[in-house]
Parts: C-alpha cells; sequence; structure tokens
C-alpha cells in the first residue's frame, strides 16, 4: 500500500518541474505527466485494493509536518475515498487522454499543469480532515477548472468560464467563512475535533446560520437548482474532455464533503435541505431537458439532474433516518450511481466531440450511419435512464429499497422524472 | 466590534457590485473588495485590545524564567496565518479573472455583460 500523501505530494511536484524544465522539451513533459498518473492510478488502486483485501475497517490517518491531530493537519483515507479517488483519477486519464488527442491540436505544457492540478485538489478534497486545508484545496481545484474551461479560447467558453469563476469564487468565499467562525466558535479546525465538541442539542442560531452558510457554499458547487445556470453554460462552452473531468470527477468530490461535513456537523436539517434542493433540480432539469436542442446542453441538464438525485441519496444515508440494512443499500446505491453516472455521462461528452453535431437533429443521422457510436450512445443512455441490465438500474432500485415508508412521495417522484428521462433521450 | 462591522460592510458592497455590474472589471472589483472584507473578518476573529504579536523574545523569556507565556496579552496567530493563505488565494483567482476578461477583450472587443449573450447570462 502507497502511503496517501504521496500522491498528492508527488503530483504537485510534477506538476512544479513541468512548470520548472520545460524547456527539456515536449517529449520530457509528456512522459512526466503520464507518469505521475501512471502512479497516481497504482497508488489509489493499490489503497483501495487494501481495504477490500485486508479488511480494513479503520480509515488511514496520515498525519502530517509530525503534529497531533487537533493541532496538526490530518489525512485521513476510508474505503469510500479511496474508492472516489480511484474513479476520478480513472476519469481524469481517460479524459486527459481525449484532451490531448482530439481536444486541442498543440498541448502546451501548461495544460498538463492544469490537469495535474485538477486532480491533485480534488484528491485533496477528498483526503482533507481540515477545513481551511479543505479551503485550499477548493480554490485549487476551481482555479485549475477555470483555466481548463477557458482553454478553447473562443467567446462561448470564455463567458461560461468567467461565469463560473464568479459564482466559484464566491461560493469558496462562503466556504471559507463557515470554517473560520467554526474556529471562533470551537477552537479548532480540524474536522473530528470539532465534531467531538459540536451537539445539536445546543445549536445556536448563529452556529446554525455559519454551518448552513458552509453547506450552502458547497451546494453552489454541487450544481443545485436555483444556482446552477453556470454549470449549464459550463457544459455548452467547454471542450467535451474537461466536462467529463468537471462532471465525472470533481463534482463527485463536493458531494462527498458536503455529505461528510453534515455529517461531522451534525447538522440537523440535512434532509430537509436534501430534499427541497435534491428534488427540486432532479424534477426541475428532467423536464427542462426536454425542451433543450443543443445536445451538450441536454447532457448537461441530465447530469445535474443525476446530482441532484446523488445528493438526495447522501442526504438520506447521513440523516440517520435509515436503518442500518437500508443504510446499507443507500451506501450502495450511491456508489452504483456515481459510478454509473461517471462512466456514462463521460461516454455521451466524449461521443459529443466525436460527432461534431451541436443540434440534436444533426445525432440522428450520425448515429444511424456509425454503428460503433450508436452502441455506445444507446449503452450509456439505457444505463442512465435505468434500463434493467446496467448499473443504473440496480442503483435505483437499491435506491427505492432504502428508502423508508413516510418518504414514499420521492420514490414516486424519482420514477416520474426517470420516465421524461427516458422519453427525452430517444426523441 | 468597528472592525466587524465594516468587515461586513465590505462583504456587502463586494457581493452587491458583483451581482448587479454589468461591466466585468467592475465584478472583479467587486469580487476583491468582497476577499478584502473576508480577510479584515478573520484578523478581527483574533484581535485582542492592547496586545502584541504572538512573537516571544529570548530577552523575555530569561526575564519571567518559563517558557509558559500569558495568552491575554498576544493576538491569536492563526487567523493571521489563514488570513495570508487567503490573500494569495484571492490575488491567483483576480489575476485568473482579469487574464479571462483580456481574452474576452481581444475575441469581442468589449467588458460589457450586455455583449456577451451567447449563453444566457
Amino acid at each position: 500500500m502507497v502511503n496517501p500523501i504521496l500522491i498528492i505530494a508527488i503530483t504537485l511536484m510534477a506538476a512544479f518541474s513541468i512548470g520548472i524544465f520545460q524547456f527539456l522539451g515536449k517529449k520530457f513533459v509528456k512522459s512526466v505527466f503520464w507518469l505521475t498518473i501512471l502512479f497516481d492510478l497504482f497508488a489509489i488502486f493499490s489503497i483501495a485494493y487494501s481495504f477490500i483485501t485486508e479488511k480494513i475497517v479503520e480509515p488511514i490517518v496520515v498525519k502530517i509536518g509530525g503534529f497531533a491531530p487537533p493541532i496538526g493537519i490530518n489525512l485521513s483515507v476510508d474505503a469510500i475515498s479511496s474508492y472516489l479517488g480511484f474513479v476520478i483519477f480513472f476519469i481524469g486519464a481517460g479524459a486527459a487522454y481525449h484532451w490531448m488527442k482530439k481536444g486541442i491540436e498543440d498541448p502546451q505544457p501548461k495544460a498538463y499543469i492544469l490537469i495535474l492540478l485538477i486532480l491533485l485538489g480534488s484528491i485533496g478534497i477528498i483526503f482533507t480532515q481540515d477545513f481551511f486545508n479543505l479551503f485550499v484545496f477548493i480554490e485549487i481545484t476551481s482555479i485549475a477548472a477555470y483555466g481548463l474551461v477557458a482553454s478553447k479560447l473562443d467567446g462561448k467558453a470564455l463567458e461560461a468560464s468567467f461565469k463560473y469563476l464568479i459564482v466559484g469564487s464566491i461560493s469558496s468565499m462562503l466556504v471559507l467563512l463557515g470554517a473560520v467562525l467554526l474556529y471562533k466558535f470551537y477552537g479548532s479546525l480540524n474536522m473530528a475535533d470539532i465534531s467531538s465538541k459540536i451537539a445539536v442539542s445546543h445549536y445556536s442560531g448563529a452556529i446554525l446560520i455559519m454551518i448552513t452558510m458552509f453547506l450552502f457554499g458547497l451546494l453552489i458547487e454541487l450544481e443545485m437548482f436555483p444556482m446552477n445556470g453556470w454549470a449549464l453554460d459550463v457544459y455548452e462552452g467547454a471542450n467535451p474532455a474537461i466536462i467529463a473531468i468537471l462532471a465525472g470527477g470533481i463534482v463527485k468530490a463536493f458531494l462527498l464533503v458536503f455529505v461528510r461535513s453534515a455529517i461531522y456537523l451534525k447538522y440537523p436539517y440535512l434532509l430537509k435541505i436534501a430534499l427541497i434542493f435534491g428534488l427540486t433540480t432532479y424534477m426541475v432539469s428532467q423536464f427542462f431537458a426536454w425542451k433543450q436542442k443543443n445536445a451538450r446542453r441536454l447532457f448537461g441538464y441530465s447530469s445535474v439532474a443525476q446530482l441532484g438525485l446523488l445528493v438526495l441519496a447522501g442526504g438520506f444515508y447521513a440523516s440517520g433516518i435509515l436503518t442500518s440494512t437500508s443504510k446499507t443499500y443507500m451506501l450502495l446505491a450511491i456508489v452504483f450511481f456515481v459510478l454509473n453516472h461517471s462512466f456514462s455521462k463521460s461516454t455521451l461528452f466524449f461521443l459529443s466531440d466525436l460527432i461534431e453535431e451541436t443540434e440534436i437533429s444533426g445525432w440522428k443521422g450520425v448515429l444511424r450511419k456509425n454503428k460503433l457510436f450508436k452502441f455506445m450512445f444507446s449503452t450509456s443512455v439505457f444505463s442512465i435512464a435505468g434500463a434493467p441490465p446496467f448499473l443504473g438500474f440496480w442503483a435505483k432500485l437499491f435506491f427505492i429499497l432504502a428508502i423508508p415508508q413516510k418518504y414514499f412521495f420521492v420514490v414516486v417522484l424519482v420514477l416520474i422524472g426517470a420516465i421524461a428521462e427516458i422519453v427525452y433521450y430517444f426523441r | 466590534m468597528v472592525f466587524f462591522l465594516s468587515s461586513i460592510v465590505l462583504m456587502l458592497i463586494g457581493l452587491y457590485a458583483a451581482l448587479t455590474k454589468r461591466n466585468l472589471i467592475k465584478i472583479i472589483i467587486g469580487l476583491s473588495i468582497m476577499d478584502t472584507g473576508i480577510n479584515l473578518f478573520i484578523i478581527s476573529l483574533g484581535f485582542v485590545k492592547n496586545a502584541t504579536a504572538p512573537i516571544i523574545s529570548l530577552k523575555e523569556l530569561f526575564k519571567s524564567n518559563s517558557l509558559l507565556v500569558d495568552v491575554s496579552k498576544v493576538v491569536d496567530p492563526l487567523p493571521q496565518a489563514l488570513v495570508l493563505t487567503a490573500i494569495v488565494i484571492g490575488v491567483a483567482v483576480t489575476a485568473m479573472a482579469l487574464s479571462i476578461v483580456i481574452r474576452m477583450y481581444s475575441v469581442k472587443k468589449s467588458i460589457e455583460t450586455d455583449d456577451y449573450k451567447e449563453l444566457k447570462w
């Protein structure tokens, strides 16, 4: 098993050395980049593998700088975060390959650095146990993401990137304010330490507002309904490979952090927030998607809908109203949803790059001609919509099994949304 | 107290500017003001009246003959360290935003949001 800190350290070192030694030529840059990606994939796989085979239950904790956790920063890796990290690196490697081959003619060293930084930041978001460190990693990820979105350098991409920058920096400022106020009230920035000091019974108004602010910042990054105009523009404007990284990988990291900080902070209204934002996002995006003519914007709406479903599932999982069996089901549902969404949506976005038709009407002709594209398109669409043999079906099945009777309307709404989704994909 | 109030006012001014202005540069200025407000807020969290910097000189150590320092006499150093990081990040974001605006200007020769309607604003 590889020490998790090495993933962050080596990736950061590679990003810096590409910047400094780029005069050594394209070959050097390329080999450093791919060696780093391979190392990261191997490292995160070995960590995840050790959770499967050696049956470790305790998370792996790494102390940084030789200080014990409440004072120093520590990283913690458990089965879920190592799994998610592997998904992110896998999608990232695939998207980077596609981007270098097809997306840009002559990849500059900057492009490699940005990809390394965005992956590094999202791994940091998943692993870190410190609220301020979380803010720093969020900013690393977002700044790299603004650069990558803008890298197409045409009007649409730049406009999307600028909007993303405004919304992203406001949301990360909310996260920073929340983290600093937590320090003020509890004298600590360590997640586990704050969790042991916090209690729902003496939640005062100020603390409630502060934690809501913190979670709200993360919800904006999660593209929830009233605040997701920027996300759809990014889906439409940016290069599809970049969107595959953003939608397939980075957003999942934000989801994990959202659910985990809500658990750590013992936030009492998590289920309500998840129900309100998750369900409205899911329903509204499924029905807005009907009207779309641009294929990428349609995929964007579908992607946002899946995120709404994920937030809903995460809210149920963390709310503590589930029995232990249905909690396991919900966890399985989330794992399947993440896998399903990451891979099928990335496939669709890569397809939208290969087909080079932006309007939906143009897609029909291309799909009819090209058998391979047709096969890829229909498998991913079936999987996203949840047709029986595919992964999406099992995810939805476990989700429905896990929901308690009281919340039956959720099941009905989710099924209606799924039917709407099938219909608009097969128009 | 003055610091708290003024930092909150700064944050609100910045947010207002970032959300309502129609000029891209003014939006970025709004973001910077908001950033400054937050930095001031963080600094004022660790502020203690009539206290000094949290640095222990050797002379004082020999005088008091112990390694313990009176905590009420020094300000909290952690928010200052946080602010240092936050300032650097804020500068990076501003630089990124300005470079995007330069690219936008070179494409369309305009920095008004009204001229960027390709995607819905």
